[in-house]
Order: C-alpha cells, then sequence, then structure tokens
C-alpha cells in the first residue's frame, strides 16, 4: 500500500494514528471479513488525503481522517455482530457448548462422579455452616419493617457495654414520644408447667400487652393481650407459641379459653402465637408470652423487681417514628440517662444508653460479640474446604484437558478461536459447579441438621430456622458458579492454548504434557496439601485440647455423682419452710442405699451460668484502688463438700450451727486466701459482702481449688457461703454413689416429685452429662475441625493420586526403556514417588506453618495446648504420610508391574 | 429482495438520500449527511442488505495504474429509489401532522 501523502511530522503523526485505530478495529471482526473492511477504510483514507480540496489544509484534513476512522470501531462492532447472526448465534453457541460438555460429562461416568462429590462436598460444607450462621446472625427478624425497631440498652456502670434495663429507665425512655411509636419490656424467664402429674420447667418471655401489635405480629388464634393485662391484679391470662400449642397441647381446637396450671396457679390461654415466631431471643424458644401484670401474679419477686431502678435484667425494644434515625434516638436517649444519673445517682450513675437496630442484635450484643468471631471462623474452615476441592478439581480436569490437547490443536487448527475454545471447556466445569451446589445443597441440608443435633446440653429447646432462604440459596449458587469459574478456568485456558505442532503430530498427550504444565500441577497438589495441613494442624491441636479437656480434674467428684436442679420459689416456697424441705430432701436421698453422700447448692461449677459477689476485705486494693472485688460465688451445705468429695483442707466444714440470725460464716478456697491475705492461713479472717454492707463474715474454713467457670483455667478464687444462712430459688442437690451414676438422676427426680409435685426439675444428669456443657466447646471445636480437616485431607490425597497416576502413565515409556536396559525397577519407582513426596514435603511445611499461625490466634480455645504441641503436630504428620504413601505408592506400583514391550509399543 | 420490512430510520434516510443525490463513497457521504463515520457504515451495509444500495469496488487495474488503492463506490437501486421516495412522502406527511400549525418551510 502507498504511503499517505503528508510530508509533516504532526499530520504524519495523526495519519498513523488512524490506521493504528482502524487496525484495531478490524481485530474485531472474523479474519475473513478483515480484508474487505481494510481496503475500504485505506481507500477512503488515501482518497480524503490526497484529495485536490485538501491540498495544503493537511493538519485539518488530518484530524478529519483520524476523527473518520474512530467511527471505524462501529462499523467493526456491526460487522461482527452481523457476521455471528449470520452464522451461528453465540446463543446457539453456548447451547451447542453446554450440550457437547454434557454428553463428554456423561461419557466418563466415574469422572463425573468424582468431580460431583469433591464439590458437593466443597459446597455442602459451605451451605451448612453457612445456613447456621444465616440463622444466627443474618436472617430478618420476624418484625413488621424490622428497620424501625430497635434495642435499648443501659449501659454497665462506668463503662460502654450494654447490659439491659429496668422498669422505671424503660418508662422515662418509652415517654419520650417524640422517639418512639411505642416500646415494649420483654424478659426471658423460666416458670413450671404442670401437666398430667410431671412439672416441667420452661423457658418463657414476659412481656408489655403493646408487645405483638408494636412488633406488627399477628396471633394466629384468639386475641392478643388489653392493655389493663399490664397491670397487677389483673387475671393471669398467656398467648401460648405456635409450636407449643401443637407439640405440648396436640393442636387441640378449643385452646382459647382453656387453662394451664402456671407456677401452681390457673392461667387463661388467650392466643396462639404467630407460626415461627419463637420470641426475641435468637436460638432460644419461647413456648408462652405472659404479660407483665400476669407475671407478677405468677412470680412474687416481679413486682418488687419492676418498682426497682437497680433491677436491671430486662430488655426494652421500641419503635421508632417515622423520621427518627437510630443516632438521633441515641442522642436524645444519652442526654436523658444523663439526667436519671443526676437524679438517681444510687441507681443510674455513671450510666449511659446504648441504641442498636434490632436487626442487629441476635441475642445479647455481649452474646453476639462472642458468636461473630465463631462463625467467621467456622466459614474461613470452610472456606478453606473448598478452596481444596477446587484445586482438586482443577487438576483433574487439568489431567482431562491434557488428554484433549489433540483436539484442542484440531479445533484451533481449523479455525476455531481462543474464545471458543476457552468457553467449550468452561462448559463442562460450569455444569459440574452446578450439579455439585445441587448435590451439596442436598448434603448441607444433611450437615446442618447433624450439627444442630449437637445442640449444648441446656435444658431448654433450641429453635433454629435453618430453611433455605433467599440467603443461604444466593450463597449456594454464589459459590457454586465462582467454583466453577475458578477450579474451570485455569484448565480451559491452558487447554485452549495447544502446542499445535507437536499436538497435530499425534504425539498423545506425553508430547505435549510440557513440564510447564505439570509444574503448574504440582503448584496445584503444593497447595492442596498445604491447605489441608492448615486445617489438620488447627484440629489436631482442637483433639489435644479436647483430651487435655477431658482429662482435667476439676477438682470435685465426677464419675460418682449426679445432680438435680430445681426451683424452690416456683412451687410457692418462703425461705424458711424451702430449707425445712431442702433437709427433708437430703434425708431422703441420703437413705438410698446406693448414696454415699448427699449435698446442697445453689449452683454447681463448671455451669451454664455464673453467680458472682461483691466483697471487701480489708487492707485489700483491686486494680482501681478500690478495697472491693468480685468474686466467684456459690452456697453449699455441709454435705456439698462430702458428696463432692472436695477437702477442707484448714478449719472447718460448714455445721447445723451455721443458722440464718447466727454469726456468718464462709468458706474460701485456697486460691481465695491466695488472693485476698497472701497466705492459706486465714482461719478467723474476715470479709464483708457487698460494697456498702456492715456484717463481718468469718472465714471458718479453706476448701481445695476446683476449676470454676472453665477446665482450662489458673485456679480462681471461689467463696462458699452456707445454704443454711442464705438462699436463693434454684436449687441442685448432689448424690454421690457407690453404685452406677446413672440410676442415680431418676432417685433424684422422684425424691424431688415425692418432697412436692410442684416442684420443676429443670435438669437432672449424672456429674460427667452436666460437665458436658463445659465439655461443648471444645468438643464442637474438635469434633467440626476433625470432620473438615479429614475431608480436606482425602480431597489433597486425591489430587496427589491423580498427578502420580498421571506422571506414571506420562512416563511409561521412560521407565519401559529403563527397564528393558537394566534399570532396577525399584530404583525407577523410587524416582516417581520421591517426586510426589517432595511435592508433599513442601505442602505440609507450609500448610503446619500457616497452621500454627492460626492456631496462635486461637490460643484462648485451645485449653493449654501449645500451638507447637509435639504430639498433636507428630500425629498429623503420620496421617499426612499415610496418605501420601497410599496416593502415591497404588500409581507407582503400576509402572513397577510395567511391561517393557508394552511400555515401548504403547506410541 | 427486500428484505426490509421496517421503515427507515432518519439517519438511514439521510444516507440513503445522500447517495441518490451523487455522493458515491463513505467520507463523501458522511460530509454531506454531518452523521459520523461510525453511523454511516453500518447503515450503509445495512442498506446493501436491503438492497436499497449496492457497492461496487473500483476496478483493480485503473486503480493500480493510477497508483492508488481501490476505493468502493455506493449507488442506489431502483428499489432504493422507490423507497426513498415513498420515504420522503411519508416524512413530509409526518411533518404536516406533528407541526399542523407551521408553515410547510419549517418542515424542510
Amino acid at each position: 500500500m502507498d504511503e499517505p501523502v503528508p510530508t509533516r511530522f504532526v499530520p504524519k503523526m495523526i495519519v498513523k494514528l488512524s490506521s493504528l485505530m482502524l487496525r484495531l478495529s478490524s481485530g474485531l471482526i472474523p479474519p475473513t471479513k478483515r480484508p474487505e473492511f481494510m481496503s475500504e477504510w485505506d481507500g477512503e483514507i488515501w482518497h480524503q488525503l490526497n484529495a485536490d480540496v485538501n491540498r495544503g489544509r493537511e493538519i485539518q484534513t488530518a484530524i478529519a481522517v483520524f476523527r473518520y476512522s474512530l467511527g471505524s470501531i462501529f462499523h467493526a462492532l456491526w460487522l461482527k455482530k452481523k457476521h455471528s447472526r449470520k452464522k451461528v448465534g453465540s446463543m446457539d453457541t453456548a447451547l451447542q457448548d453446554f450440550k457437547h460438555a454434557f454428553r463428554r460429562l456423561v461419557k466418563t461416568p466415574s469422572f463425573t462422579l468424582l468431580a460431583l462429590a469433591i464439590i458437593g462436598l466443597g459446597i455442602g460444607s459451605n451451605t451448612a455452616i453457612f445456613s447456621i450462621v444465616n440463622a444466627v446472625l443474618f436472617r430478618p427478624l420476624p418484625y413488621d419493617q424490622p428497620h424501625e425497631v430497635v434495642r435499648v440498652f443501659t449501659t454497665e456502670r462506668a463503662s460502654d457495654k450494654p447490659a439491659a434495663v429496668s422498669n422505671p429507665d424503660f418508662r422515662d425512655f418509652r415517654n419520650r414520644t417524640d422517639l418512639f411509636k411505642g416500646a415494649s419490656l420483654t424478659s426471658g424467664a423460666v416458670v413450671s408447667i404442670t401437666g398430667s402429674g410431671e412439672t416441667e420447667a420452661v423457658f418463657v418471655e414476659h412481656v408489655s400487652t403493646n408487645f405483638f401489635e408494636l412488633m406488627g405480629l399477628a396471633t394466629s388464634q384468639g386475641r392478643g393481650f388489653a392493655a389493663e393485662e399490664d397491670l397487677a391484679g389483673s387475671e393471669p391470662v398467656a398467648i401460648i407459641s405456635h409450636e407449643g400449642w401443637q407439640r405440648r397441647m396436640g393442636s387441640r381446637p378449643d385452646i382459647i379459653g382453656s387453662s394451664i396450671e402456671i407456677n401452681g396457679r390457673a392461667v387463661t390461654i388467650v392466643g396462639v402465637g404467630p407460626k415461627n415466631f419463637h420470641g426475641t431471643l435468637m436460638g432460644f424458644t419461647s413456648e408462652l408470652w405472659i404479660p407483665w401484670g400476669s407475671a407478677m401474679q405468677l412470680d412474687a419477686t416481679i413486682r418488687g423487681q419492676l418498682d426497682n431502678r437497680i433491677a436491671r435484667g430486662m430488655f426494652m425494644v421500641g419503635r421508632l417514628q417515622d423520621g427518627v434515625t437510630v443516632e438521633q434516638a441515641a442522642n436524645a436517649l444519652e442526654i436523658m440517662a444523663a439526667e436519671l444519673a443526676t437524679l438517681y445517682p444510687e441507681s443510674n450513675e455513671d450510666r449511659s444508653v446504648i441504641v442498636m437496630s434490632a436487626n442487629d442484635v441476635r441475642i445479647h450484643p455481649f452474646i453476639d460479640a462472642k458468636l461473630y468471631p465463631i462463625a467467621s471462623l467456622l466459614m474461613g474452615v470452610v472456606g478453606l474446604v473448598l478452596l481444596v476441592a477446587c484445586t482438586n478439581l482443577a487438576n483433574l480436569l487439568l489431567v482431562r484437558a491434557g488428554a484433549r490437547t489433540r483436539e484442542m490443536a484440531v479445533r484451533a487448527a481449523i479455525g476455531a478461536t481462543r474464545g471458543r475454545l476457552v468457553r467449550h471447556v468452561l462448559a463442562e466445569s460450569i455444569i459440574l459447579g452446578a450439579g455439585g451446589g445441587l448435590v451439596g445443597l442436598a448434603l448441607a441440608r444433611v450437615t446442618s441438621v447433624l450439627i444442630l443435633s449437637f445442640k449444648p446440653p441446656i435444658p431448654f429447646p433450641i429453635a433454629l430456622d435453618l430453611s433455605m432462604d433467599g440467603r443461604v440459596m444466593a450463597f449456594t449458587l454464589a459459590l457454586a458458579v465462582l467454583t466453577g469459574i475458578l477450579f474451570g478456568l485455569i484448565p480451559a485456558l491452558r487447554a485452549s492454548r495447544p502446542e499445535l505442532v507437536p499436538a497435530l503430530k499425534a504425539e498423545g498427550s506425553s508430547a505435549s504434557m510440557s513440564s510447564k504444565k505439570l509444574s503448574l500441577r504440582n503448584l496445584l497438589v503444593v497447595s492442596q496439601v498445604s491447605l489441608s495441613m492448615i486445617l489438620l494442624t488447627v484440629a489436631a491441636l482442637f483433639v489435644r485440647a479436647l483430651g487435655n479437656a477431658q482429662a482435667t480434674d476439676p477438682g470435685f467428684e465426677t464419675r460418682r455423682a449426679a445432680v438435680a436442679m430445681f426451683d424452690m420459689e416456683l412451687a410457692g416456697y418462703q425461705e424458711a419452710d424451702a430449707l425445712l424441705s431442702l433437709n427433708e430432701l437430703v434425708r431422703q436421698v441420703a437413705a438410698n442405699p446406693a448414696v454415699e453422700a448427699v449435698g446442697l447448692t445453689d449452683r454447681v461449677p463448671l455451669g451454664a451460668s455464673l453467680q458472682t459477689r461483691t466483697i471487701r476485705v480489708d487492707d485489700f486494693q483491686n486494680e482501681n484502688g478500690e478495697p472491693y472485688a468480685t468474686v466467684d460465688f456459690s452456697r453449699a451445705s455441709a454435705g456439698y463438700f462430702e458428696a463432692l468429695d472436695i477437702p477442707i483442707l484448714r478449719g472447718r466444714n460448714f455445721e447445723d450451727t451455721d443458722v440464718a440470725g447466727g454469726p456468718p460464716v464462709a468458706i474460701v478456697s485456697q486460691a481465695m486466701a491466695l488472693k485476698f491475705w497472701g497466705t492459706e492461713d486465714v482461719l478467723g479472717e474476715s470479709l464483708v459482702f457487698g460494697r456498702t454492707g456492715t456484717v463481718g463474715v468469718q472465714i471458718v474454713g479453706v476448701a481445695k481449688d476446683t476449676k470454676v467457670r472453665t477446665l482450662g483455667e489458673q485456679p480462681r478464687p471461689y467463696l462458699y457461703a452456707p445454704i443454711t444462712q442464705d438462699q436463693e430459688r434454684f436449687v441442685t442437690v448432689i448424690a454421690r454413689t457407690t453404685g452406677d451414676p446413672a440410676q442415680i438422676p431418676e432417685v433424684l427426680r422422684r425424691e424431688i416429685r415425692r418432697l412436692n409435685p410442684r416442684i420443676p426439675v429443670l435438669q437432672a444428669t449424672t456429674m460427667e452429662g452436666y460437665l458436658a456443657f463445659s465439655l461443648f466447646a471444645p468438643r464442637m471445636g474438635a469434633m467440626l475441625l476433625s470432620a473438615f480437616g479429614a475431608l480436606a485431607i482425602v480431597l489433597a490425597g486425591i489430587g496427589l493420586y491423580g498427578v502420580v497416576a498421571t506422571t506414571v502413565n506420562q512416563r511409561s515409556r521412560e521407565v519401559g526403556i529403563r527397564v528393558a536396559l537394566g534399570a532396577k525397577r525399584n530404583h525407577v519407582v523410587a524416582t516417581v514417588v520421591r517426586e510426589a513426596l517432595w511435592l508433599v514435603l513442601i505442602g505440609s511445611t507450609l500448610g503446619t506453618t500457616l497452621g500454627i499461625a492460626a492456631a496462635f490466634s486461637l490460643k484462648g480455645a485451645l485449653h493449654g495446648v501449645s500451638p507447637t504441641d509435639v504430639r498433636a503436630l507428630t500425629g498429623v504428620v503420620a496421617v499426612l504420610m499415610l496418605v501420601a504413601t497410599v496416593a502415591s505408592g497404588i500409581p507407582a506400583r503400576r509402572a513397577v508391574r510395567l511391561d517393557p514391550v508394552v511400555a515401548l509399543r504403547s506410541d | 429482495m427486500t428484505g426490509r420490512q421496517k421503515n427507515l430510520s432518519i439517519p438511514a434516510i439521510s444516507v440513503l438520500a445522500a447517495v441518490s443525490r451523487g455522493s458515491r463513497y463513505g467520507f463523501e457521504i458522511m460530509e454531506k449527511t454531518g452523521l459520523a463515520s461510525g453511523t454511516v457504515y453500518p447503515i450503509l451495509g445495512r442498506l446493501t442488505e436491503s438492497g436499497f444500495v449496492t457497492s461496487r469496488w473500483e476496478r483493480y487495474d485503473s486503480a493500480r495504474s493510477a497508483r492508488r488503492p481501490a476505493r468502493k463506490y455506493y449507488a442506489t437501486t431502483d428499489v432504493g429509489e422507490a423507497e426513498l421516495e415513498k420515504t420522503i412522502d411519508f416524512v413530509q406527511n409526518l411533518g404536516g401532522f406533528i407541526a399542523p400549525q407551521q408553515s410547510a418551510d419549517d418542515n424542510g
């Protein structure tokens, strides 16, 4: 082509730019159309530049040409579109790709099933964990217009930690009608329901009468509460949960107006709650909603709590006025809180207010804060599993693509574009991804139910809605698409760039499998091994931690004891007669020949609930320089120390003479004696209960340390007061047996029922059953991590197997030659296996290091097991070696058996 | 041969009219119609497909003897001329309908 005319530099450059533009545009259109396109534009540009009218206006002409040439893109795009329309529509090609891919997958069922299983497991574990996380943390609350609903907390003293609210505070806040359309006071509670014979403790919620209306929840039967039912003296009524009505009442149709016995009083059921509504505390199932007016009738202590600004045991839920934001409400209430602090310094000094959108509160911010890290840890774990699955699949597809190199080369040679080839291969992985997603959904359903069946050992049911909502579906779909692309793209790109000449020369897969491709596969194996080693390392540490926890001596009898917890107050006992009855109970239980010792307490250590007490000790100062401290605390009978076999090291046990009205006494643990007095010799010392108390409590004994809150803790100060001097509504009777402890819970139940059938038993179990609570977290952690770690290592094993098998196949000729030339077969095999073990070694070193690093951040959950625990790490390496040997050994053995003649003929 | 049943777009009418009035190649048509090259070429392609316009390459040897690249020339077909006439009638009617209050020369 002749050069255009312009001679000066600037126009020349502009013209150059124009032809570059043309060339770029021409790249868009099919090659067959390219020459005509270029000729037409070249001709036009030449004529434009050489037209007589343009003489002497070189720059302007060049600019015009450039401007025109910009349009060539649109011309090219149009041609491209027309072309693809004319031949096969792009939708048709896509469909074709999928059809072909589907057929190919059907033709290789073992590959397809293996791939589906791998993806299914990867996606399934993710969806399973996500549906639990979703149910706990993300599922929107069932309220009408939930974004208007807020939770209001007063803070702990001089801190920004949200506590609960007191009823007087609630009333003051609620009166701000400029902020709230309305507000309700709620609180979880335990009541006893007496059905046919047995008295049962159930979890309920006390609510303001406006609660259902305010939240936009309609009762499925009957009415809501009437406003006057908030008042003391109203006839006791309740709304039963939909589930409770079905389960407890057998869905009886005449439920409205019927009465049930709660805490010994007849209560009228006026409504059935909305379907699938379990109450305001995520995970807990409230069986009944009881208005405060009725609650005061059923539990004598409630009225006092409602009048007391110090009694912060309740939650406030409010609906914001239109246009009021959470921040505005928070600001206004903070000012109010400051006013309240001045008006009521005793209860409200140093207390502020926290307002949170209800959707951001699942149970209580304090508990939620602990759930988020657990959720992210679990998601991280299953994310790693998915990554292993993806790299594994990528590997399998690479092998598969290697076998198709020739086909690809032929396609490319007869004009298939690279994009077409990529789509062709990608179609396969998208089908696998989608299919795997379906398998995953099914697996997830089973798995999440299975995981939840390991519910924490608390005496009330837990309800989590695990149904597949839009969020879970979207999550799974996104995973399926993402994995499809992730594990498909690399092999697709690889496969679509065959080195044509060797591939076409029919050298099959062996020649075209360049070392580069193999090294990509090696890289994938290394990452699989290291990813699974991260999981395995952490899992092994958790298993060790569980072992540690189980082997930890809590400092009291665990194997031969049993406990039963019950609530005296719900049965209507007052302090004095409660004590008489308790003594009677102890006598009855002790009379059983299988029982060796019986004791009473209000709280057994290592349980779900803590009990602390503020004390003052002379000459003691806490870290803030104040003379008081908060210590873990329980009330105990003399029999307690005997039943649990806790030695009294100094002084005496409690005695019958330690009665209410007598001189107050206490027993302290060794750790407590050391902390407050610096010696274990503290008999005769004294302390004072409360910040402002005046009565001295004399220390009469020092008990051996026991674990208090967790099995992994260092000795904690623990304070015992005699249950005979100071009572609590919840009582636990502990019995130590000479025989089988499994028989004892029933004995305890029977004796409590005989004492008074109206006493609700919250829990009756062996001591080991009771301690399951403190072992729950390590057990779950060890179980989940081991399961996912095992899954990951099996996947990695499959990947390793694949690589070794392919290597052996590819090198069969070489092996054949070597063997024919007299090389020792074992030597040949060793070469192959050595290579595989190198990959394992690199991967495991990397993975273990990362796993140990991860374990350091989880140290709190490891019960004193060091992240570099030798036994755990040895175990992990042993498992890995086993997997590596099996995975590389099987294909390597094939190489040994190889007949050199066959191998040499194989091409 | 007229595969195209739909009415022409206004740029397409301009291009068809320009070819009919003697503009023979791409850049000339652009100048005449004031349309951008990215609009004109696809329209020319479409008009060709519809049989309103034909294109022919300049004879290779005559271009070669003049030491310049061959050029592509466009011309209207009879069908194209008929379509153009019909369209101009339609546009004029449309103008009268859209702006009944205005004088006729506003529709030009």
